[in-house]
This record gives C-alpha cells, structure tokens and sequence, in this order.
C-alpha cells in the first residue's frame, strides 16, 4: 500500500467524483456541535433506541407511500440520519450500498449549496447525480437539515430507487449506453422544497424526463414525508431530552462504534488481502473482457481499500465512486459489526478509500453508470464481500472466523419489459424475483436457497400474482435451481428460475440478464456462484399445452423457436406465444467440495439441491439406489479424485508467462 | 495461524492443515508454489457455459491443490495467461 497521502482536492463532484476532505466548518452556514459528554446510561439507550425507530419510522413511510414497484417490493431504498456534520448516526435495514452515498452528498451539499442558494429551515435538496454521489441515475435522494436554534442539528436523507428517470432504455438501466449523456440525465444537488414548499417548476424539470413521471411525483411525496417525519421526531427529542444530550448520545454512539470496530481489528493479522472478477461485453454488441480488483489493507486499526488493477471505465458497465464504496461499506457493516444495528458512523471513521481515477469502479462524470444496479455494483458487492471474508478467515477469534460468509451473487439479474396491456395502457415491468435471493456459505453452515441477500436485509420477493394483475404475463413457475450454489465443503445457496409467458397485451424486453464468465468468487477451493441466462422460446407451443390440460414445469419440455441471448443483447419483443425463463445465480462456495460431510451431500441430492452427477463429479459421493451414502465407494471415489487432481495438475509457470505469474506480487 | 479451513501460516511458512505439507515459505506467494489444474470455464459448475459466444477472449478456470494429499485449497477464474491472482498475504503474529 502507498503511503502516499490520498489527495482529494481533484476529487470535487464535478469532473472526477466527490471524495470530502478533512470536514471543515462551511462557510454560510452554522452547525449546532454543543454535546453533553456525561449522560446517564439509561437515558442514552432510551434516545439511542429511540433514533433507531426514528429512521425505521422514516422506513415505514417510504414503505406505505411510495409507488415504484422496486422500491415497494424489494425496498430498494434507504433512510438515514446523519449529524450537523454528516457523520452517519443510523442507517436502515434497505439496500446496503446507499451508504457509500448519503454522507458524502451531505457534505457535498454542505461545501457548494450553503452560501448559494443557502441552506434554511424547511428546505429539502433532491439529486440523482452518480458524480455527486450516487449508485446511478433512478437511485434519487432526498436531504434535509434539522434546524435547532438557527444551526443545523442535523440530517436527514432518504434514496428511493425510481421506476423511471428517462435514458435510453425504458426502466432507466441503459446497456446500451455510449456514454452519461446516453443515459438518464443527472441532476446535482437541486433545492426541491424551500420553506417547506414544493417547487414546482423544478417537480417539473425533473418528471419531464421520466416514462413513468406520475411515479416520480409519487415517489417525491414519499421521500418528502420520510424526511418530515424523521425530522419532526428528531425535533420532538431534543424538546424532550434537550439538543447537548440527544447530539451527546449521537457522539457517544459514534465513538463507541469505533472503539467496538478497532477492538475487533485488533483480533485480526496485518496484511493485505485480494480480488479479481471479470465483467464481460461493455456495452450493447461489445465482446469484450475487463478485469476488477480490489485490495483490502489492514494496518493496524484501519482498512484501505484500493481497486488498483481494475480497467479504464468503458461502455456501460460502470460504477459510480460512492457505490463503489458502497458496496464496501455494505459487506464491512454487515459482516463485521451486525451487533451495532446500522450505527455506521464508527465504522467509517476507520475506513480509507484510494480509487484509480477514471477507471471502472471509479469513472469520471463523461462515463455511462446508469446499469450499474444489475452489474458492476454486485460485482464490487461479491468482491467486497470476498475480501472482508478472507481477512476474517485470517483471525484466530472463532467468533470473527464463524462471522465470514462466501460472496454474494456478482450480478443482479432481473428482466424490465415494457409495452401495452391488453386496454392499451402503458405499462413498465421490473421484474425483480431474483429478490427471493440466495446467502453465502458460512465455515459452519451452507448458503440457502430464497433467504434474501445479505447485502438488503429487509428485501421481499415479489408477489407472483401481483405481477400478472399488473403486467400481461403468465407464470409457469419459480424454483430453486439445483447445483446453481457453489460447490464446496459448505455449499453456496441455490439461485432459481422463473418462467413466464406472454398473456394478452404486447411487451419489449429492454433487459435481461444472461452471461459467461463466473463472476463470484468462492472460497478457499470453493467453486464460483453460478451465472444468469435467459431463455426465449417465441412461437412457443405453450398455449397448446394448455388447452390440452397440460402445465410444463420446464421450458425443456416446451416446443418453440429458440432465440439465443447474451449479456446486454438488444431489445426482445415477446410474441403472442413467447415464453422465457431467467434464472437468478446461487452464491459460491467454502473449502473443497471432497472434504463435505458425505451425509450432507446426500440429503442435498434428496432435497434436489445438488444431483447425483455433481455428488459424484464434484463432491466425490457415491449413493445406493435409495439415496443412501454408499461408504466405501465413497472413500474409494474420493482417492481417486485427489489422485486425479494431481496427476492432471502442472505448474503455475506452464500457464503463465513466468515473471508475470504473480498479480501484483510482492504485497507491500 | 490457521487461515480458511485448510491452511497453516506460521513464522516462515505455509502448511497444509489435511497433512502438514509444506506448500510456500510466507515470503513467497502462495498459490504460484502450489500445483495447478487450468480448464475451461464450464469446469467450474454444471450450469456453466462455454464463453465462445460472449467473449473474444478464452477464460479459464484454474484449480489450486496440496501437492501432498490433493485437497482443493482455491479456486479462480481468469483470462488465459493472466497472472495468478495473490489471494492474501498476512504478518505473522
Ligand atoms: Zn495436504
């Protein structure tokens, strides 16, 4: 790691993304900072607990008011409150990766809005800028200041993942996108309500954009309520217990964050630990291949992150820096502090961030990042996911070790339709059931099946029926996925599959998710997660099934005109009999496969979650006819794996060029 | 130190926790002492694919083993000739 002082002076939001500084008082506006530091400990877990269900409640009202299917359905948003400073105080259960944006917009607001237009009581700022901070375009935040006496007291700021932001692309992922102006316009930091009024030429400006701009103005309300809520309940605290104890209670959380985070860095190894996955096809009708990398540092009480390695930024496989941090923060508050129920401010504290400028994981403002939800922000989640893990396996401390967990799904796979209902309305499906999810393996227990995903806690899958009363499709089915969870001593969780048919109406798939190249990384021999497909049979015989009592459960049993995909392929219009399936990936797996518990691996077969091809294949497991381990032809099996493996291995030197055989090297 | 289910790392070298074999001195990097099994992509699972039809570049999948009882002891994906990936390197406590 260089020990070269990170400078962030270039890094303004404006060409390359916003990296603050040292926080400083703005100049333009006053913060309130008087604290108690001697609180009594039941009145600090009383104001404590009682932030917590302040954003929780901010929580709830996105949940009751908002309209966007995404948000509704898979809580594709998130709610936080922040101190005068934007230090982060609590941060919600919803989408993980909103925290590598919500202090830095802050902050950035804080440096270029506060002596024009000024920052007031009642006012509200609304962006959707990537540059400025944020995962991309549909991604729209909301911010607001809690005003004590004159000075700001604090933040409050939610981001709700819109239907519809304009773009290219009808839902707003553009994999088409040459570049920003392709996609769906960003706007930087805008004051959207003054003095607790809406501006409705700027309401205008934003939902002339949008397909779906009634959505917007829906979801506006939604956003705007969360923030009213959370602020009055702040408000009505500092009536009760006074504004020094609840900003005292605010510091004391944060310090005591950062004492508990270094405590539990003091029980792991210095050194540095590493990823490579690959994206694959920038762009619409590109083949080509770009590697991602990322490196964790420990020194002492602090962790450096670095994506050094990681390409240039091309197409539109992009991912904006503060999502890029995101995904960081997601697998670092998730796998390393659970206990601290979303009190990210400590943390932060001991996290830097050294990002290669102009590269993939860190473009600047010119570069596409509107598809950055379905790839490079899960690539950077499995890879984050994967670095934070090893470092834990690194530890000595059981506790630690036992809290790692393989990485999460690398993309996010999912199909956005649009077109017309049978009545000729206008309608635009993100189908998003890949949100019943898959979880990581453990070192003492295997990733599930539908268990969500790590890196949303409070996520939902969507309702079956709700889709079909929504959209003019049919579904045929959704399952899990056997030998889709990497292989491994602990096994990754199965993906699934859903297949639908057109059912009246007309509808374009704009996107769907189908790749290659195994992108999620397993652990310490485990296999990767598995990878996305879609599967388009148009002309399809299905409907004839029907009318003759049948319902296939697989599309291998269904007659029609394949029509090949791959990654970011161009729009598909289903016909009147098309029908597709799309499979959401499993997560990958821990350990070597030959040293599973023989036992475990034939309940898997039983449960239909690994076949009896793989038992054998892969895990070395030979079964009887009644599904029973058969023992000795287990062990036998299982020699002549380990046998098999060295006798076919070589060395690293005869698959790479010799002084290149090592990335990176070195280490230090 | 143990390190993920398989490895030992003490003060100058890297050992196989299956069998005790000595896999790497820690000042060297680890995975590019060991054996190496290299294969196409579709090695490294049933749903897997062949990435002639997406990509203009051969991946491969690469397997590392102990070379004295075969435990699979990584796993990654590269593009052909890509130098190994360096997983960790940690400072002895
Ligand atoms: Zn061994």
């Amino acid at each position: 790691m260089s020990t070269e002082e990170f400078d962030p002076s270039r890094w303004d939001g404006r060409d390359l993304p916003y990296i603050p500084g040292e926080f400083s008082d703005p100049d333009g506006v006053a913060l309130h900072d008087d604290y108690d530091a001697d609180i009594d400990p039941v009145t600090y877990e009383v104001v404590r607990h009682s932030l917590w269900n302040i954003n929780r409640e901010a929580g709830e009202t996105i949940q009751n008011l908002a309209v966007s299917p995404i948000a509704l359905i898979t809580r594709d948003f998130q709610t936080g409150i922040l101190t005068e400073s934007a230090e982060f105080v609590f941060f919600g259960q919803y989408l993980q990766y909103f925290s590598g944006t919500m202090d830095i917009f802050t902050k950035w607001i804080m440096e270029n809005r506060a002596e024009d237009p000024g920052i007031e009581p009642g006012d509200m700022f609304l962006h959707n800028d990537p540059t400025v901070g944020t995962p991309h375009q549909p991604d729209v935040a909301l911010v607001a200041p809690v005003f004590h006496e004159e000075k700001v007291f604090a933040w409050v700021s939610n981001l709700i993942h819109q239907n519809d932001v304009g773009g290219t692309v009808p839902g707003s992922f553009c994999p088409n996108a040459v570049d920003t102006y392709w996609d769906p316009p960003s706007i930087p930091p805008i004051k959207i309500v003054e003095g607790g009024e809406i501006s409705t030429e700027k309401e205008d400006l934003y939902r002339r954009q949008s397909r779906t701009p009634q959505n917007l103005s829906m979801d506006l309300r939604a956003g705007i309520a969360a923030n009213e809520r959370a602020k009055g309940r702040i408000e009505e605290l500092i009536e009760k217990y006074g504004a020094t104890t609840v900003k005292g209670v605010m510091r004391r959380l944060n310090d005591s964050g950062q004492e508990s985070i270094k405590e539990t860095l003091s029980k792991i190894p210095d050194g540095t630990w590493r990823e490579r996955a690959y994206q694959e096809r920038s762009m619409t009708g590109d083949d080509g291949v770009y590697p991602l990398e990322l490196t964790l540092t420990k020194e002492g009480d602090e962790l450096t992150f670095s994506n050094e390695g990681t390409s240039e930024q091309a197409g539109a496989i992009n991912q904006p820096f503060a999502a890029w941090r995101g995904t960081i923060l997601s697998a670092a508050n998730v796998l390393l502090q659970p206990e601290q129920m979303g009190a990210t401010g400590g943390l932060v504290r001991q996290l830097n961030f050294r990002p290669e400028p102009r590269t993939i994981t860190a473009p600047d403002h010119t570069a596409a990042v509107s598809p950055s939800g379905i790839y490079s922000n899960q690539v950077s989640l499995s890879m984050a996911n994967s670095v934070i893990s090893k470092m834990m396996l690194s530890s000595q401390d059981e506790e630690i070790r036992n809290g790692a967990m393989t990485p999460t799904s690398a993309q996010w796979q999912c199909h956005i339709g649009d077109g017309f209902t049978d009545d000729g309305e206008y309608f635009l499906a993100p189908m998003t059931n890949c949100m019943m999810g898959s979880t990581g393996a453990t070192p003492k227990r295997d990733g599930r099946f539908a268990n969500g995903h790590m890196w949303i806690p409070e996520a939902r899958g969507p309702n079956t029926e709700e889709y079909e009363q929504s959209w003019p499709i049919l579904y045929l089915y959704v399952k899990e996925h056997g030998d889709t969870g990497g292989a491994g001593e602990r096994r990754g969780g199965n993906g699934g599959k859903i297949c639908y048919t057109m059912h009246g109406g007309e509808m374009e798939l704009g996107v769907y998710t189908t790749d290659a190249i195994p992108k999620t990384p397993g652990l310490f021999g485990g296999y990767p997660g598995s990878r996305g497909e879609t599967v388009v049979l148009q002309d399809s015989d299905v409907k004839d099934r029907f009318a003759a009592g049948e319902l296939p459960t697989d599309i291998t049993e269904i007659d029609g005109e394949n029509v090949e995909t791959v990654g970011k392929g161009p729009a598909i219009e289903l016909d009147d009999d098309g029908i597709t399936e799309w499979w959401w990936a499993g997560c990958s797996g821990y350990g070597d496969p030959a040293h599973r518990d023989p036992e475990l691996v034939a309940t898997d077969v039983r449960q239909g979650g690994v076949t009896v091809e793989t038992a054998e294949s892969v895990y070395g497991v030979v079964l009887t006819d009644d599904g029973d381990v058969d023992g000795e032809a287990t062990e036998s099996r299982r020699e002549a794996l380990f046998e098999q493996r060295l006798d076919e291995a070589t060395t690293v030197d005869d698959i790479v060029a010799g002084d290149e055989a090592v990335e990176a090297g070195g280490g230090d | 130190m143990h390190v993920g289910p398989s490895l030992d790392v003490g003060e100058s070298d890297v050992s196989c926790s299956h069998c005790d074999e000595h896999l790497a001195g820690t000042d060297e990097s680890l995975k590019t002492q060991l054996p190496v099994r290299e294969g196409p992509i579709t090695n490294a699972g049933p749903t897997m694919v062949d990435e002639d039809r997406f990509v203009s570049e051969e991946m491969v999948f690469r397997e590392f083993f102990c070379p004295g009882c075969g435990a699979l002891l990584f796993t990654e994906t590269a593009r052909k000739g890509d130098p190994v990936l360096e997983e960790f390197r940690i400072e002895a406590e």
